[in-house]
């Protein structure tokens, strides 16, 4: 094995495969889309910190009409983030960042949920596992 | 047994036995592993004295959640806890064990589990596992709601609206083991409830008042309360048609609309740390007899553990589709057009040398060099690891890569985002999903 890991875990890699999400927690699913992201580069504007969801804004100029557009992206919520161990002051507004997102199912173009947000000054992520509550 | 693995390589296999023996006393209870509580951690809570007050009563107070979830095991990665890891360049990986907390193989055994009964004192959710006695006209209804539901989400649900859960569905979150405060005097008790939709709270009248005759429906509706034995039991009444009995992750999915004639009698016994709830619910216009809830248990979170009230914006609603991927509301762009105006750019340039660090929560960094080339948004390359080389496939869209580095019959999928002479993302190995960052040599 060239990638040392426990057999146990090797053997269950093809049983998790298989069991990749079908029906997930609240309105995840019925929400993004889990085969399909965008990235989009911009300025980090805020963060809600609100339930039943956290909300990542950020604005994005659009080099073709020149014009700034505001995305978002819908994360898991707050309580969840704090007491797992991430916090409000792990998004830095203001900062130049690359966010990826799972694109909504509905049409919009501007909404996704948060997979990720790469911080352009010094290259820290900020890298979030999809689905779940 | 409230088993916690560490990360350290010296004793994986041992933990890795005992973490699978942990899972064996979970057996009998599986909705309990779900929930990250097991059932010895229960069983120890629950053999604990039960505070009483001056009085003698019970006392109820104190902070209830789940107790295990937010910090899971980095190792076994149960279905639904989170692990957060943070590399020593203060990256942050949030992950979310199991893929997804309620899905897959794991969902549908909780479900199965849930439908015969037998499990779901600990499980918050409890998707199938009863109906209320609606009156036919009624449960055609909810059955209607319930078939064009993604999974549990409805635009329908009130709780998308950041309307209060109610009684009983309020009682059945925090019950199921979600956050909620209880603070108790001689006069009220008071459940404050950080939730969802919340923050929202209710009050109990312990002082020998009945309900008000003028009394104007509202959410939580009016409360009074008196102890049989070491049991709270309260009346309810007053509670508006706004609110579901349960439904959308928090009660039976078929469990949803009620009149403003709604009577709710629940019964809340502690038992050391662990409450027990057991509630009837009648309603005189939607059913044909009182519905008899299957009880619920809750425990005293981590002692580490506090309220955390956030209000509530309802972002989703609008946002939510049916189970067939069609919208709601009929003048939505179909899904397929918005995909292609949002990813639209052209594939981003990956070619060259890679230094790739992942950050093993099992194994500690691990490093290697992706030799990486190009034809259009196709990517192949190698990868070299200490032990020998692999192969790198997958294709860029815009500057996604979705892809695998594949090690004999081993494929290890790598999701990420290439900006610049950077790229940023996850490699799953095994069960475990981890951060994976590169630089491109200049």
């Amino acid at each position: 094995m060239r990638y040392r890991f426990h057999a146990v875990l090797i053997a269950l890699f093809g049983v998790l495969l298989a069991a990749l999400p079908v029906l997930a927690h609240h309105s995840f699913t019925a929400e993004f889309n889990p085969d399909k992201e965008w990235s989009a580069t911009g300025v980090l504007t805020k963060v809600d910190w609100v339930n039943p969801h956290t909300a990542t804004w950020f604005e994005v100029k659009d080099d073709k009409t020149g014009q700034v557009e505001t995305w978002g992206c819908q994360g898991n919520p707050p309580g969840t983030y704090s007491r797992a161990g991430v916090h409000r002051e792990d998004w830095r507004i203001g900062e130049v960042v690359t966010v990826t997102c799972l694109a909504a199912k509905d049409g919009s173009k501007h909404w996704g949920f948060l997979k990720q947000i790469k911080y352009h000054s010094d290259g820290h992520v900020l890298v979030f596992r999809q689905g779940g509550e | 047994m409230n088993v916690r693995c560490s990360n350290s390589r010296l004793i994986l296999g041992l933990l890795i036995t005992v973490c699978s023996a942990g899972l064996l006393s979970l057996l009998p209870v599986p909705a309990a592993a779900q929930a990250g509580q097991s059932a010895a951690s229960a069983a120890a809570a629950a053999s604990k004295p039960t505070p009483r007050t001056p009085d003698g009563q019970p006392d109820l107070s104190g902070f209830y959640n789940l107790v295990d979830i937010y910090h899971g095991d980095p190792v076994e990665e149960k279905p639904g806890q989170h692990v957060v890891s943070r590399a020593e360049n203060g990256s942050v990986f949030f992950d979310y064990g199991g893929a997804n907390g309620g899905g897959g193989e794991e969902g549908n055994t909780r479900i199965r589990q849930t439908q015969n009964g037998k499990v779901n004192m600990l499980d918050r959710t409890c998707v199938n596992c009863e109906e209320p006695p609606y009156k036919p006209e009624y449960m055609a209804k909810v059955k209607a709601i319930g078939d064009a539901m993604y999974g549990d989400a409805s635009p329908l649900d009130p709780q998308y609206d950041c309307k209060p859960y109610g009684v009983p569905r309020g009682s059945l979150r925090g019950a199921g083991g979600y956050a909620m405060q209880i603070v108790q005097n001689a006069q009220v008790i008071a459940f404050l409830y950080e939730d969802r939709p919340g923050p929202y709270f209710r009050i109990i009248y312990m002082d020998g008042r009945g309900h008000p005759e003028d009394f104007d429906p509202s959410y939580v509706g009016h409360s009074i309360g008196h102890w049989e034995g070491d049991t709270l039991v309260v009346d309810v009444v007053g509670l508006n048609d706004d609110t579901w009995l349960g439904s959308g992750t928090v009660g039976p999915k078929l469990a949803m609309m009620h009149s403003d004639k709604l009577h709710v009698v629940e019964r809340w016994t502690r038992t050391g740390n662990v409450i027990t709830y057991e509630a009837t619910v009648d309603d005189p216009v939607m059913f044909t007899k009182p519905w008899v809830m299957t009880p619920r248990q809750t425990q005293l979170a981590a002692p580490d553990d506090y309220i955390r009230p956030t209000m509530c914006i309802p972002y989703d609603k609008t946002h939510l589709m049916k189970h067939d991927n069609t919208p709601y509301d009929k003048t939505a762009a179909p899904s397929s057009e918005i995909s292609e105006a949002a990813t639209a750019a052209p594939p981003a340039n990956m070619v060259g040398s890679w230094k790739v660090t992942i950050h093993s929560t099992i194994e500690g960094i691990l490093t290697e060099q992706w030799t990486v080339t190009q034809d259009g948004d196709k990517i192949t390359g190698t990868v070299k690891t200490k032990n020998g080389d692999a192969a790198l496939e997958g294709s860029l869209n815009g500057a996604i890569f979705l892809g695998a580095v594949t090690d004999g019959d081993k494929k290890y999928t790598v999701r990420g985002t290439a900006v610049d002479n950077d790229f940023d993302g996850t490699i799953r190995m095994g069960k475990n999903e981890f951060l994976l960052s590169a630089k491109r040599s200049k």
